[in-house]
């Protein structure tokens, strides 16, 4: 009972887990040349060699979700040839963000930007999807969907639905690290992953995968 | 064809340079960088996204983890 007491303080201080929902067969994505401020993003094939994408962002604030629009709103403004619109609220699971739009131009034609911004417990969070002007209709739907999937949640596994699923992953990720066959772990981490996690997104797995890693290979991988 | 190339190549360049150029601020960070910045990354995806993305569903994102173990949190 006491070391019970002793480890709440550590769930009160757990941050919660930012994670969305990228379309669904967009592959993951991340360029070494992104900035520090992108978790992950993903593409899928476009009409042209410009990709629709998408991408997670996060920045760490100490304004209102209000102050932190206008400053956005400067920075866009300030780079020459490119417009920007404040779109209103959006609905996101994790809350009311912003909609914002950004149009620019490339040498596929005009690229359109749709960014849902939130703010949260000190954190701005940044969904940001591009695609060409004349490819956005088409792309409209899945992009609005994933700009709302925004959520937060205490740990992976309660977004698992199925009880015995979720009962399933939990019991292996207790059992990871413990054996002295990593990389067969690391194997049947990505069997089980691959097959209890396509509902749940490409970032849902790929946050999955991380935290079976970090586990399995606590020591490094050889 | 050669134009256009040449055209491209140019644009790719500028676009490399600017957020090389734009590095530094990252540590004396304005408010609204990030948003700035993913604006430019969403571009970058966009045009080498696909090239990068050469596997698929799984073993992607085992290649992604691998080479970000040491990386970041996701929040």
């Amino acid at each position: 009972m006491k070391s019970i007491l002793f480890l709440f303080p550590l769930f009160c201080w757990a941050a919660p887990i930012c994670i969305f929902q990228p379309p669904p067969e967009w592959q993951p994505s991340q360029p070494k040349t992104l900035s520090e401020y992108v978790q992950i993003g993903f593409v899928t094939k476009g009409s042209t060699d410009f990709c629709p994408s998408i991408n997670l962002a996060t920045e760490a604030v100490d304004c209102s979700l209000k102050e932190y629009i206008k400053a956005v709103k400067e920075i866009h403004l300030s780079q020459s040839g490119t417009r920007w619109r404040d779109l209103g609220s959006i609905e996101m699971k994790a809350g009311q963000g912003r909609l914002t739009e950004i149009t620019t131009t490339s040498p596929w034609g005009e690229v359109l930007m749709l960014q849902a911004i939130l703010v949260k417990d000190k954190t701005a969070y940044l969904l940001t999807a591009a695609t060409l002007k004349k490819d956005f209709v088409s792309r409209q739907k899945e992009i609005l969907t994933s700009l709302g999937s925004l959520q937060f949640t205490d740990d992976l596994w309660s977004m698992v639905s199925d009880a015995s699923v979720r009962m399933e992953l939990a019991s292996f990720y207790q059992s990871l690290g413990t054996g002295d066959q990593p990389d067969t772990q690391w194997k049947e981490l990505q069997a089980l992953v691959s097959k209890h996690g396509s509902a749940l997104g490409g970032y849902w797995q790929f946050l999955a995968l991380k935290e079976g890693y970090v586990k399995i290979y606590k020591n490094g991988k050889p | 064809m050669l134009m256009r190339k040449f055209v491209l190549s140019l644009f790719l360049l500028a676009l490399v340079s600017s957020s090389f150029a734009q590095e530094a601020p990252i540590r004396t960070a304005r408010r609204g960088d990030a948003a700035g910045y993913t604006s430019r990354d969403a571009t970058v995806l966009s045009m080498f996204g696909w090239g990068v993305a050469l596997a698929a569903g799984i073993a992607l994102l085992c290649a992604l983890l691998v080479e970000d173990k040491t990386g970041s949190t996701s929040h």
